[in-house]
């Protein structure tokens, strides 16, 4: 519920500041909180009113808000290329705080931003020297990490930090599930998505990128699973889930293709009847919203023996 | 004639006299006089004249104006030595000490930082793993079904496996003693702050008592019931004694505890507050508890069984089925 009404505050906010040219300073205000609160990524209106607000009315804000909206607006800037706010942002920063953890996270991330990697490691390991267990610099070496192309080393971190201390920061579970997918490991990144499943079982998102990674493994047993779980898809999304779809009929073509090789193995009922479902729904999608491409789809569906 | 307080003239008397003839029997003669200071030059029924032992030294310190209709006329004349040598030295002493504690306690709070012992993160570092876990495993309890069955089965051997098992790993218990032993710190911080305070205010106290007992210091400007006596004249013990009256004890108290307003003007927040201090052993004490609150192989046991308890029930079994349904459902309602 509180969920729907910050979100219906955003709208509103948002409405007010695309309306006038100069907005107050209290709407500005509100919009970047709200915008802090939900977690957004707002890149582009974050830095616009989050310069506007702090070059017009910083002297209105609490002292504390005031350097969380630093913090805010130059990871915003950072985020979108502006070099030059982000350096004045970070100089403020440090300014006022000269030792500090969330500090230096800045600066490091600013020496992230222009590609001198080394420094922001040589930054962070100091940090670390003083707090091992600091999750936020732990997931920024994992960062420079990844930004240096060492997607290996960035996994074997991670996986320290997950074994440890972070074994339930869903946001680290899915930043390795990313990583090992992009690493081809997918027997790890499937065991990572197992655990975004356990933290949150409603996401079709998820169930889907879990089913793509078994389908990717390969195997009769595998493909069955991934099955599962594209049907599971199809069932929470009633059927809108145009990948799922696809994943049924993909999964159903291997599935087939195996029966043939290994001479029939039948007993095969509801997963045929489901994938042909899905190949007729797919026709019907592709009918009604795009006919262009209809005969592409027919095609392959034909191809994966569906049709 | 000099006065030392180091020698209490005892050995004067008292000259008490009696008033005019016409005045019924004194009843406040009968007590007799705790300390030999003062002499009391004039008696009625209802009040004391007190007078200083020298008569040279009339100036009173404190000029009482008419008292309560209670005790109307109660006058008393205090000796220019007594500011000299009590008043003045008295202040100064919870002054100078308190600033002494000051300094101390700082000194002593700059020291308190020794590097943390080796063992002490490891242990730390074991302890939240050990809770994440059991996080860990309640998850899985909870929301298990959505994992397909080999990938259950993994998680639950992880957990429960019977040698290997995370929740089957020897705990080091560690009890109340081991606790403080092994954050001696904790313990020496605490120490070092209660004997920070007491030490001075003993001795202190122990000082004033000798030196400084027994004198009518002065007199506050108002007019106070005689239950105040309790608290304005400790160490005289004379009940006929106007109550706004106050002793250089009951002075000593009050500076004791009403000096932090002025050392807080000289230190700022950096004051010592024993209140404050009190508090922050509280909850030195809580932090203390805290990690005792989990009890780690209470904690294994628990969910080991739980889990153990926990059947796999795949809740995508049979998701094809009813993707076909809603499927089929769909297909008939747009053709």
């Amino acid at each position: 519920m509180t969920a729907s009404d910050s979100g219906e505050t955003l709208a509103r906010l948002r409405r007010e500041l695309a309306a006038s040219e100069t907005p107050s300073w209290t709407t500005l205000r509100d919009y970047l909180e709200q915008v802090r609160l939900l977690r957004l990524r707002d890149t582009e209106r974050v830095v616009q009113y989050g310069t506007q607000l702090l070059d017009k009315h910083s002297r209105k804000l609490e002292p504390e808000e005031l350097w969380e909206v630093h913090e805010q607006v130059a990871i915003a800037a950072m985020e979108a290329g502006c070099k030059e706010l982000a350096l004045r942002l970070v100089k403020n920063v440090n300014k006022r705080f000269p030792s500090g953890t969330r500090g230096s996270r800045l600066t490091g991330m600013y020496f992230e931003l222009l590609g001198s990697f080394v420094e922001a490691e040589q930054l962070y390991q100091k940090e670390l020297e003083n707090d091992p267990t600091n999750a936020m610099v732990l997931k920024r070496m994992v960062a420079v990490k990844r930004g240096q192309g060492d997607l290996a080393g960035a996994a074997e971190l991670l996986k320290g930090y997950l074994g440890g201390q972070g074994a339930t920061d869903w946001l680290a579970w899915e930043e390795a599930a990313d990583l090992y997918l992009q690493l081809q490991m997918y027997q790890q990144a499937a065991f990572c998505l197992e655990e975004l499943l356990l933290h949150q079982p409603a996401d079709p998102a998820r169930h889907l990128l879990y089913a793509d990674t078994l389908y990717t493994l390969g195997g009769a047993h595998n493909w069955r699973t991934a099955r599962a779980y594209y049907s599971g898809v199809i069932e929470m999304t009633k059927g809108r889930s145009t990948r799922a779809l696809y994943g049924v009929c993909a999964c159903a073509a291997q599935l087939a293709g195996l029966r043939r090789g290994g001479g029939g193995g039948g007993g095969e009922e509801d997963g045929s009847d489901v994938a042909r479902l899905a190949a007729e729904a797919l026709r019907q999608q592709y009918a009604l919203h795009c006919p262009d491409k209809l005969p592409l789809v027919r095609g392959m569906l034909r191809a994966q023996g569906l049709l | 004639m000099a006065w030392c307080p180091l020698q209490p003239q005892k050995t004067q008397p008292l000259r008490w006299e009696q008033g005019a003839a016409a005045t019924p029997p004194c009843r406040h003669r009968s007590p007799p006089p705790p300390a030999g200071r003062w002499t009391f030059t004039h008696c009625t029924c209802t009040h004391l004249q007190i007078r200083p032992l020298a008569a040279e030294h009339t100036s009173s310190t404190f000029s009482g104006s008419g008292n309560s209709g209670r005790m109307p006329s109660a006058e008393l004349v205090l000796d220019r030595e007594v500011r000299d040598w009590v008043l003045l030295p008295l202040t100064a002493c919870v002054l100078l000490m308190q600033l002494l504690r000051q300094y101390v306690a700082q000194l002593l709070a700059g020291q308190s930082k020794p590097p943390p012992s080796a063992a002490e993160p490891a242990k730390q570092a074991a302890e939240a793993r050990g809770k994440m876990a059991v996080a860990r495993s309640s998850l899985l309890r909870a929301n298990g079904g959505f994992l397909p069955e080999p990938a259950f089965r993994q998680r639950k051997t992880f957990f429960v496996a019977k040698d290997t098992g995370v929740f089957n790993e020897k705990v080091e218990a560690r009890n109340m003693q081991e606790m403080m032993m092994t954050n001696p710190d904790a313990m020496q911080g605490m120490m070092k702050q209660q004997l920070s305070g007491l030490v001075p205010q003993m001795a202190l106290g122990f000082l004033v008592n000798f030196f400084f007992s027994g004198f009518i210091l002065g007199r506050i400007p108002f007019a106070l019931s005689p239950k105040f006596r309790i608290m304005l004249q400790r160490g005289i013990d004379l009940p006929s004694l106007d109550p706004s009256y106050f002793t250089s004890l009951s002075y000593y108290l009050l500076l004791l505890f009403g000096l932090r307003g002025v050392m807080m003007l000289m230190f700022r927040e950096k004051a010592i507050n024993d209140a404050q201090q009190m508090m922050q052993m509280q909850q030195q004490m809580g932090g203390a508890m805290n990690p005792m609150g989990f009890d780690m192989e209470k904690a294994f046991v628990a969910e080991r069984q739980q889990l153990g308890l926990v059947d796999h029930r795949w809740r995508l079994e049979g998701s094809e089925a009813r993707a076909a349904k809603v499927l089929r459902q769909q297909l008939a309602g747009s053709s």
